[in-house]
């Protein structure tokens, strides 16, 4: 057989705003909650993903038999504790776009 | 003659001058000397002239006789000089009109490779860890220092920023697609102790590169099925089940200078074995916590093994983690950037999911999602694009899908939306628990009730009239008592009937069923394997999308206890699900189908009367309960005075009974999702707000999640009522599901045209329901299409382009290029072996 091989015209200008782009989506983002002692499950904005997790100022781990998972629906991502945190609690979950 | 002066004497009237008489004639004769002196002067002139420009126009003559041969002088040079230098001439012309315009234009691509391969891979180095950084730290390499333009290198010395590897049976070529001409750039030669391990008699069958890695994988039945090209570090290794210097897991004896020579290799304790030395497919991916490699200062990917007993991964560490699967024939792996491995095999639905968390704990597989993986015989490599958007290709169809949550122990099939799309159909987005999707087609012909298709279904002549014993070694079939029964000693010796229909190729075939005992019947029609399947006990409407004219009908017993017990057959004229329940709608008097834009190539299903409609009869899968269910469509209405109902599910007969749930536009034009569970005599109702008559297609969603039932209307929630008076279950074992008006015939739809229409156990979330219209709405477009291009539904091969997010789907007839479910673009060159694309830049062969 034949490897048939394609790309259209490309403009420089837009490839360059691209790469600027995937230079800002690089950020990171925190993104605040309070817990109330109830609700294990904080969602993300569409969009982005989380990097790092904190309650109460302190850097969670992540996975079975830690102290949070992240879930994904296919459209938002979302953390979930394995034990509530507590009323009051300052949750921080810095984000990474998604 | 001289001139004569006049006397005119001393003084006037002296008597001493001349007379006037001797003046005048002394003034003639005057006259008479200088006009003859002017004529002289003047015939010289004109001598002197006429020699002028007889010496000019000789001049002149002169000089376009110089100039004439000057020009053919000069022509003739410079044509030598053209004929001399037109390679070099037409090389700067190619690189000037590559020269962008202001800087702006790169030019297209597009352009063939007399060769066949069995993998493609683009290997974009942007998306290494350091942005491709690497490819300017090889100056000591000796690939780098390599001889050029050779027959297995190229001119250029840097590994190319864009590479297109070209995996053959038994060699790798990896060319320069930073060139629009794609030049090569180096040639591996596969061989027994080379740098590309292969076996005497194997092919090579998969590829893949990151971080100045290349994976090549082969089914080797006795020396290392992976090898790994390390470019950067100017080496490579390859891994088997044991430690054997010549082909198994070692480190190759040289450089890749060295690549296509003969080098033994060098063991290393330290490199794992993987499974088995048959690798069917290889994937790569760098993993967020990936340590950097001490030479080349690059992360270390991750690589997930397909092999012929299971997966293996070379963790980024050197462990190897291996999880066992069986029947692994026809395998694609694929592995995310969270190290999640998915996997998809030949002849199972089933797309299996290894979360990194298990692997790495050595646990098997223990995620799937149902149904995920084309509805037979996967074939083609599965592929992943960004946010868990998957698609796999089979011999009857693409399939696409936007998993949710990553199953752990338990199906994911319900947190998914999938969509299964073939030459003739789009099933739309099937949301979780799927029960059936059905009014797909792009045919517009009419849908034609042709009557009952069977003799003697019911058996009620107490014989086997108008069936054929089509038993099986020792197996036997009796109707003695008014039911097929079939006996089964063995797969060798099984009792089985059938019976020939008449019909035209391609028509939709409802068949229903009854099976009691305990055991299983398979059934199939026209002995195709997309026509069959194995049924348990119960009674059953399946479709079958006839591949002939007048095809055969097979009841065959299998696995189970006792004898098979078969009644009720019946076999009509229906309009196909698409969902993997394969639950047909029958159809009553005549439904036309058209276009649902100018040149789109969905249709839209009208002519809805208390004599033509579509009916599916009882179907357990659609017994809701008192659980979370949807029903959607989309609708165009162009007008009526009254309310029109277009699906309902219910049991009429002379008088409601039991559950209704029925969605419908009223005579305002409104939507309206209406359920009771007492025959009617209470119902919850919501009802949307906007007229919906006269304004094109819509899509509505009638739904029950939790304690409340909701409309949507294009993707938005127009109105929520709380369960409250249809609280029981909405179950019923009578009901049968219509589409075009009431089960009593009332409120029948003549003005509404309905298409896309499902059912399913699953409420879908609200961003699924806003994705399942914004995709949807495209097909609504003038000269949308939909379907894979052209009249081939095997799928050959798949890929994601992970920069534009275009898929990729290859079949004979050329390869279809989807955004979302709308075909926007496709070849017409068959694609028979592999896709690559990345940043709009497309490979296949």
């Amino acid at each position: 057989m034949t490897v048939y091989i394609e790309k259209p015209a490309h403009n420089l200008r837009e490839e360059l705003a691209q790469l600027r782009a995937q230079v800002q989506a690089q950020r990171q983002q925190p993104f605040w909650f309070t817990g109330n002692g109830t609700a294990t499950a904080f969602a993300l904005p569409r969009g982005w993903k989380p990097l790092h997790v904190y309650s109460a100022g302190a850097l969670q781990k992540e996975g079975a038999g830690n102290q949070y998972a992240i879930g994904f629906d296919g459209f938002v991502y979302s953390v979930t504790f394995a034990v509530a945190p507590a009323n009051l609690t300052a949750i921080a979950i810095v984000g990474v776009p998604a | 003659m001289q001139l004569q002066p006049i006397n005119i004497g001393s003084a006037a009237n002296d008597g001493t001058g001349d007379s006037p008489r001797a003046a005048g004639q002394k003034i003639n004769a005057n006259f008479q000397e200088v006009a003859a002196a002017i004529a002289q002067q003047n015939n010289g002139i004109e001598q002197k002239f006429a020699q002028q420009d007889g010496a000019i126009a000789q001049g002149l003559a002169a000089l376009d006789q110089a100039v004439e041969t000057f020009d053919a002088t000069a022509a003739a040079a410079i044509t030598d000089l053209v004929d001399g230098h037109a390679q070099e001439i037409e090389d700067l012309i190619q690189q000037a009109s590559a020269i962008p315009a202001h800087g702006e234009q790169l030019v297209a691509m597009a352009l063939t490779k007399a060769v066949s391969a069995v993998d493609l891979f683009i290997y974009d180095t942007s998306k290494d860890s350091d942005g491709g950084a690497w490819r300017k730290r090889c100056q000591h390499l000796s690939w780098y220092n390599e001889t050029l333009n050779t027959a297995t290198r190229g001119a250029r010395r840097d590994f190319p920023a864009v590479a297109l590897l070209v995996l053959e049976t038994t060699k790798l070529t990896i060319y320069d697609a930073d060139d629009p001409t794609l030049p090569m750039w180096m040639v591996f030669t596969g061989g027994y102790a080379k740098l590309l391990n292969l076996g005497g008699g194997m092919t090579f069958n998969s590829i893949a590169a990151v971080n100045g890695m290349v994976a090549v994988g082969h089914a080797d039945t006795g020396s290392a099925g992976l090898t790994l090209v390390e470019l950067a570090k100017d080496g490579g290794r390859r891994h088997g089940i044991n430690a054997v210097a010549a082909a198994g897991t070692a480190r190759f004896a040289g450089n890749i200078l060295q690549r296509n020579d003969d080098r033994s290799g060098v063991i290393d304790n330290t490199l794992g074995f993987i499974g088995n030395t048959v690798v069917n497919d290889v994937a790569m991916a760098v993993l967020p916590d990936a340590p950097v490699d001490l030479i080349t200062g690059l992360p270390i990917p991750t690589i997930a093994v397909a092999t012929s007993v299971g997966v293996s991964v070379l963790h980024h560490d050197g462990a190897v983690y291996s999880g066992a699967l069986t029947n692994l024939t026809g395998v694609s792996i694929t592995i995310d950037q969270e190290g999640t491995i998915w996997l998809t095999r030949g002849g199972d639905r089933t797309l299996r999911v290894w979360p990194k968390s298990r692997w790495i704990a050595a646990s098997t597989f223990t995620g799937w999602i149902s149904d995920a993986a084309g509805w037979v015989n996967v074939t083609a490599r599965l592929s992943l694009g960004r946010l868990r958007r998957y698609a796999c290709g089979g011999q009857y169809g693409l399939l696409r899908a936007i998993v949710g949550s990553i199953p752990d122990n338990v199906d994911g099939r319900a947190t998914s939306l999938i969509a299964h799309i073939a030459s003739s159909y789009n099933s739309g987005w099937m949301a979780g628990s799927i029960k059936g999707a059905w009014l797909s087609s792009k045919s517009t012909s009419n849908l034609v009730a042709g009557g009952e298709l069977i003799t003697n279904g019911d058996f009620a002549t107490n014989d086997l009239t108008g069936w054929t014993d089509a038993s099986v070694g020792s197996g036997t079939v009796s109707a003695a008592t008014g039911s097929a029964v079939l006996t089964y000693v063995d797969s060798s010796n099984l009792g089985a009937i059938s019976q020939g229909l008449v019909h035209a190729t391609g028509d939709e075939l409802t068949v229903k069923f009854t099976v009691t005992g305990a055991r299983s019947v398979f059934v199939q029609l026209g002995g195709v394997n997309q026509n069959s399947g194995i049924f348990a006990p119960g009674t059953y409407i399946v479709t079958f999308v006839s591949t002939a004219a007048n095809q055969t009908l097979v009841f065959r017993a299998t696995s189970g206890t006792g004898d098979l017990t078969l009644d009720n057959i019946s076999v009509k004229i229906g309009s196909a699900d698409r969902s993997p329940k394969q639950r047909g709608l029958v159809v009553v008097g005549t439904i036309a189908r058209a276009a649902v834009a100018v040149g789109a190539e969905l249709v839209g299903y009208s002519g809805f009367t208390a004599a033509n409609y579509l009916e599916q009869p009882y179907n357990a899968d659609l017994d809701f309960g008192t659980g979370d269910f949807s029903v959607m469509a989309w609708v165009k209405r162009t007008g009526g005075g009254n309310a029109e109902i277009f699906v309902e599910r219910a049991a009429y007969s002379g008088g409601y009974a039991g559950s209704i749930i029925n969605l419908g536009l009223l005579s305002s034009g409104v939507a309206r999702l209406w359920v009771s569970d007492d025959a009617g005599a209470t119902a919850d109702a919501a009802t949307g707000a906007a007229n919906l008559i006269n304004s094109g297609w819509h899509f509505i969603v009638g739904l029950r999640r939790g304690a409340s039932f909701e409309l949507w209307v294009d993707g938005g929630l127009a109105a929520t009522t709380p369960v409250s008076a249809a609280a029981a279950s909405l179950s019923n074992t009578s009901a049968v599901l219509r589409v075009g008006g009431q089960a009593s015939g009332s409120f029948v739809a003549p003005n509404t045209s309905v298409a896309l229409l499902r059912a399913s156990a699953t409420a879908p979330s609200a961003d699924q329901i806003r994705k399942i219209y914004e995709d949807e709405r495209a097909l609504f477009q003038d000269g949308a299409a939909c379907t894979l291009y052209g009249a081939s539904d095997a799928v050959t091969a798949v890929a994601h382009d992970p920069d534009t997010g275009l898929l990729h789907a290859g079949t004979s007839a050329g390869r279809s290029v989807f955004q979302g479910l709308r075909r926007i673009a496709n070849t017409a060159n068959a694609v028979g072996a592999a896709i690559a694309a990345n940043n709009n830049l497309v490979a296949d062969d």
